[in-house]
């Protein structure tokens, strides 16, 4: 109760800052800017656990950027970004709390649910960005984006990600998860098709791809491991994770550069060794491992691991005046990566070639273009396919292997498509995310956005997930307010 | 005699021989001798009508209840917006006395020096130009686009983009802030290297990048618009959001979109801002018109009122504009009809009005213009101060005032700026 007092302060104080803008202090060395979210999840078909309110969140986001110096040909910042969340749905609706305590193993599994566990999750960058003539060095927390598609990670496998920002699919940039890095880029002048070069040094900080604590929003359905099963595999995932220092060194490369030619062509290969950020069992002494778990009794060693690999890909992204609109494409290949095979710990090793092609086009859309005042409608379509090679399927046994795609086969076709237009000078604006899986599954989600003026935005979206087992029970309407200030 | 008419002949031939020798002959500079530049607009007779005229006009504050002793000098859909005072508010303007604008000293030595050269291709392509106003005696309309489309507003340029959504029925405007650097890297007039940088391997004609301050869902967010020398390549659009941290390419086709919600396309920047061999141009005369030229900057600031369009305290002067008929080619465009009216000195367009593919008025045009003086050489730029673009049928208007820093040297005018990878190297 005294949280909810003090969240209710926190708001009364910083909402009705009107026209507020940036804080900015030291002369403009310093700003700070930042915004309140506040969210509230509703399931529309309640499963066996009759959860209604699957999240009631209030999200401070705050960004600052401290200028220590800038003068020609250099230039040195801090950049800082945070991100701190209290959900209250856990007081808002008595069958989710029980449904944590019963599934995440107890009360002292609310804390997990009700905001970030750690700095790891609530900091999400603080860098110093250094830039002197063609070089520039960031040194610290970041995020990275690398790649074309925003939609699914194809390229862009830096950081992992934090499932329990899973709100409102998808906003990548809430679910990554910053990584302690260097970067250093470098930009020669006159060189051929604009080259740049940016490598990526990851010495010692891994994280694995973090769970939301058991029955919390993301679990649909029956458990299928009861007795807090499923919190025992994900506390154990942590647990079981490398230890900080210098085992975890990862390190990444990405040359891009400008094809002067058609009408010209943004490019870049890169190559990024890495880990993966979901734990595998350790072959037959893991699987032992697990079922002693699983079984509340004594292990020896870990469980999960969390084997390298290396990931190459290649980008592109140019317009095509014909058809008036842009096209932009990836193509990453995954070698050596282990997959879990069967439920018994074996591991496999595979590799994965990905492919995604994305065409964006403003569209004039009969009837409703014209009604609108000529506002077009933005489209962009994006297929993907996914090649799993070394795929085995053991027919006798039912074992294969548990891969992105999360199906038997050994490949994987997917398209998305979002679409967006605004209405009354983009006061009100409308869109949809939609993806068909030819694997099974499908995705819709629709939105209304309504900013009235520079601060205030206000969100009603509906969510549904065809995905087999789980009927309508992963549907849901987001509903969400949120305050600029900066 | 006639022995001697035969020597003097010898003689006046020997001597014209020496004088081609030793001076030369260069069309060019022939044709600079032959060129009238700068431009003036009123002279003679026309200069002492104008001068009556305002010694009757000259000072008065004009607003709707007198606005009609002035009604011939405006467009007159804009004029209807300027009477009728119970839909689009209140404004007033002055009048001031017609002022020589003149052009800066390099435009009128590269102009010179480059006359007769440039040309306006088979294909509507701009071809063999360098710097200068390229058509400074200009017959056509393309050419009077193509004296408007090579416009200088300072080789080095800030403009600090306020820009206000102005809602004239709610009364209340939203606001945008987007300050833009913009580099010439070829038609440079003062700023070295002149005329043009050299080596230009990408054939860059000019390149701006914009960083976004507000609304807040745009704060990061940069943009990089890049403008060839071949006038019919499309420009090349890179945006970085900063919630992805991506560089998307834009298409070209986005430009027909308002910007921000507002009402002004990506096209309608300084009322055209696309390739001028997209549309067909016809000169359909000239006609004289109170124009904003030589505009205080803090006077017109001060005359703003929130939720009214039309801004107070600008101050025309009466010039003699060009009137151009433009047609998009693109059957699809969203606009099947331009009116152009520009100024004759400055080759700025100064209104327009706008119809859509029914053929209805659709969007008037503004721009007023000022002298920006440079930092770097002292020289005064005509620059577009305040552009005005109004939604007739929605009663909406959207004004970018836009006062500008010319002449800045530093890193955001190395041509390293003005590169995809420069919006993520300054983005955050």
């Amino acid at each position: 109760m005294n949280k909810l007092i003090a969240v209710f302060i926190f708001i009364v104080v910083f909402y009705p800052l009107g026209n507020t803008h940036a804080f900015d202090f030291f002369d403009g060395r310093l700003y700070l800017r930042g915004n309140i979210h506040e969210t509230l999840n509703i399931r529309t078909h309640e499963d066996f656990r009759d959860i209604r309110y699957s999240s009631f969140r209030t999200t401070l986001r705050l960004e600052s950027i401290f200028k220590i110096t800038s003068r020609p040909g250099l230039d040195v910042r801090i950049h800082a970004l945070g991100k701190y969340y209290y959900d209250k749905a856990l007081d808002l609706d008595s069958q989710q709390r029980h449904a944590v305590r019963e599934e995440a193993g107890g009360r002292h599994k609310y804390r997990d649910f009700r905001r970030p566990r750690d700095m790891d999750e609530w900091l999400s960058e603080l860098y110093l960005d250094v830039k002197w003539e063609t070089f520039q060095i960031r040194a610290g927390k970041q995020i990275v984006s690398w790649g074309e598609t925003a939609e699914d990670r194809v390229a862009d496998l830096i950081n992992p990600l934090d499932t329990k920002y899973m709100l409102g699919y998808p906003d990548w940039e809430d679910f990554k998860l910053g990584l302690w890095m260097a970067r250093l880029f470098w930009t020669p002048k006159d060189i051929w098709q604009d080259l740049s070069f940016e490598l990526i040094v990851i010495p010692f900080h891994f994280l694995p791809q973090r769970l939301p604590p058991g029955g919390a929003g993301l679990f649909i359905g029956q458990p299928l491991i009861p007795n807090a099963g499923y919190q025992k595999m994900f506390d154990k995932q942590r647990r079981d994770e490398p230890p900080t220092n210098l085992k975890n060194f990862e390190i990444g490369l990405r040359i891009r550069g400008y094809a002067d030619i058609l009408e010209g062509i943004d490019w870049a290969v890169s190559h990024f060794y890495t880990r993966t950020d979901s734990g595998l069992i350790d072959g037959d002494g893991g699987f032992g491992n697990y079922v002693n778990m699983m079984l509340g009794l004594p292990m020896k060693g870990d469980v999960y691991k969390y084997p390298f690999y290396n990931s190459t890909a290649f980008t592109f992204s140019t317009t095509w005046s014909r058809i008036k609109a842009g096209i932009r494409g990836e193509v990453a290949y995954n070698s050596n990566k282990d997959y879990q095979f069967g439920n018994f710990g074996e591991i496999k090793e595979c590799d994965l070639l990905t492919t995604a092609l994305t065409i964006d086009k403003s569209v004039m859309v009969p009837y409703l273009s014209r009604w609108n005042k000529n506002r077009s409608y933005y489209f962009s379509l994006t297929g993907y396919q996914y090649w799993l090679t070394n795929h085995e399927y053991n027919k006798s046994t039912g074992s294969y292997i548990y891969w992105e795609s999360g199906k038997r086969d050994s490949s994987w076709t997917k398209f998305s498509l979002v679409v967006a237009t605004g209405f009354w000078f983009d006061r009100i604006i409308v869109g949809g995310y939609y993806t068909y899986d030819l694997n099974g599954n499908t995705y819709v989600s629709n939105y209304v956005l309504f900013q009235p003026g520079d601060h205030w935005q206000y969100l009603a979206k509906y969510q549904q997930v065809n995905e087999s087992g789980a009927g309508r029970y992963s549907d849901q309407v987001v509903l969400s307010i949120r305050y600029e200030f900066w | 005699m006639k022995k001697y008419k035969k020597y003097l002949l010898l003689l006046v031939t020997c001597f014209a021989m020496v004088m081609v020798v030793f001076y030369g002959f260069n069309p060019g500079d022939s044709m600079a001798g032959d060129i009238q530049y700068p431009v003036v607009c009123y002279e003679g007779d026309e200069l002492s009508k104008v001068k009556a005229w305002e010694k009757q006009w000259v000072g008065k504050r004009i607003d709707a209840s007198n606005i009609e002793g002035v009604q011939e000098f405006f467009p007159e859909n804009y004029y209807k917006i300027l009477k009728d005072k119970e839909k689009w508010g209140s404004m007033w303007f002055e009048i001031v006395p017609y002022r020589q604008m003149m052009p800066t000293p390099g435009d009128i030595k590269y102009t010179k020096q480059f006359a007769g050269k440039p040309k306006v291709g088979s294909d509507g392509n701009l071809v063999d130009y360098v710097s200068g106003t390229p058509f400074p005696n200009a017959k056509t309309a393309m050419e009077l686009m193509y004296n408007f489309d090579n416009v200088s507003f300072g080789d080095n340029t800030l403009i600090i983009q306020d820009i206000a959504l102005i809602d004239g029925i709610r009364k209340y405007d939203k606001r945008m802030y987007a300050p833009s650097h913009q580099v010439f890297f070829s038609n440079r007039r003062e700023i070295p290297p002149v005329p043009e940088v050299t080596p230009n391997k990408k054939e860059i004609y000019r390149a701006s990048h914009s960083e976004y301050f507000e609304p807040a869902g745009m704060r990061g967010s940069r943009w990089l618009s890049i403008k060839w020398i071949d006038r019919l390549r499309d420009f090349g659009g890179w945006s970085y959001s900063a919630g992805v941290r991506r560089i998307v390419r834009r298409s070209t086709a986005q430009r027909l979109d308002a910007v921000g919600g507002g009402d002004a396309t990506g096209e309608d920047t300084t009322i055209y801002g696309w390739a001028i061999p997209a549309q067909d141009y016809k000169l359909l005369g000239r006609k004289e018109l109170l124009v904003g030229r030589h505009q205080n900057a803090d006077l017109l600031a001060k005359g703003h009122t929130e939720g009214i369009i039309l801004y107070s305290g600008i101050q025309r002067e009466r010039i003699n504009t060009y009137v151009i008929e433009a047609i998009p080619k693109d059957p699809d465009h969203i606009y099947s009809k331009s009116i152009y009216y520009m100024d004759p000195e400055t080759w700025w367009l100064v209104y327009s009005d706008k119809y859509d593919t029914q053929g209805e008025l659709w969007k008037v045009f503004e721009n007023v213009q000022s002298n920006i003086k440079s930092i770097f050489s002292d020289v005064f730029v005509p620059s577009v101060l305040f552009a005005l673009t109004i939604d007739v049928v929605r009663t909406h208007g959207t004004v970018f005032f836009s006062p500008m820093k010319i002449g800045e040297t530093g890193d955001k005018y190395k041509f390293g700026y003005y590169t995809p990878r420069a919006l993520q190297k300054y983005g955050y």
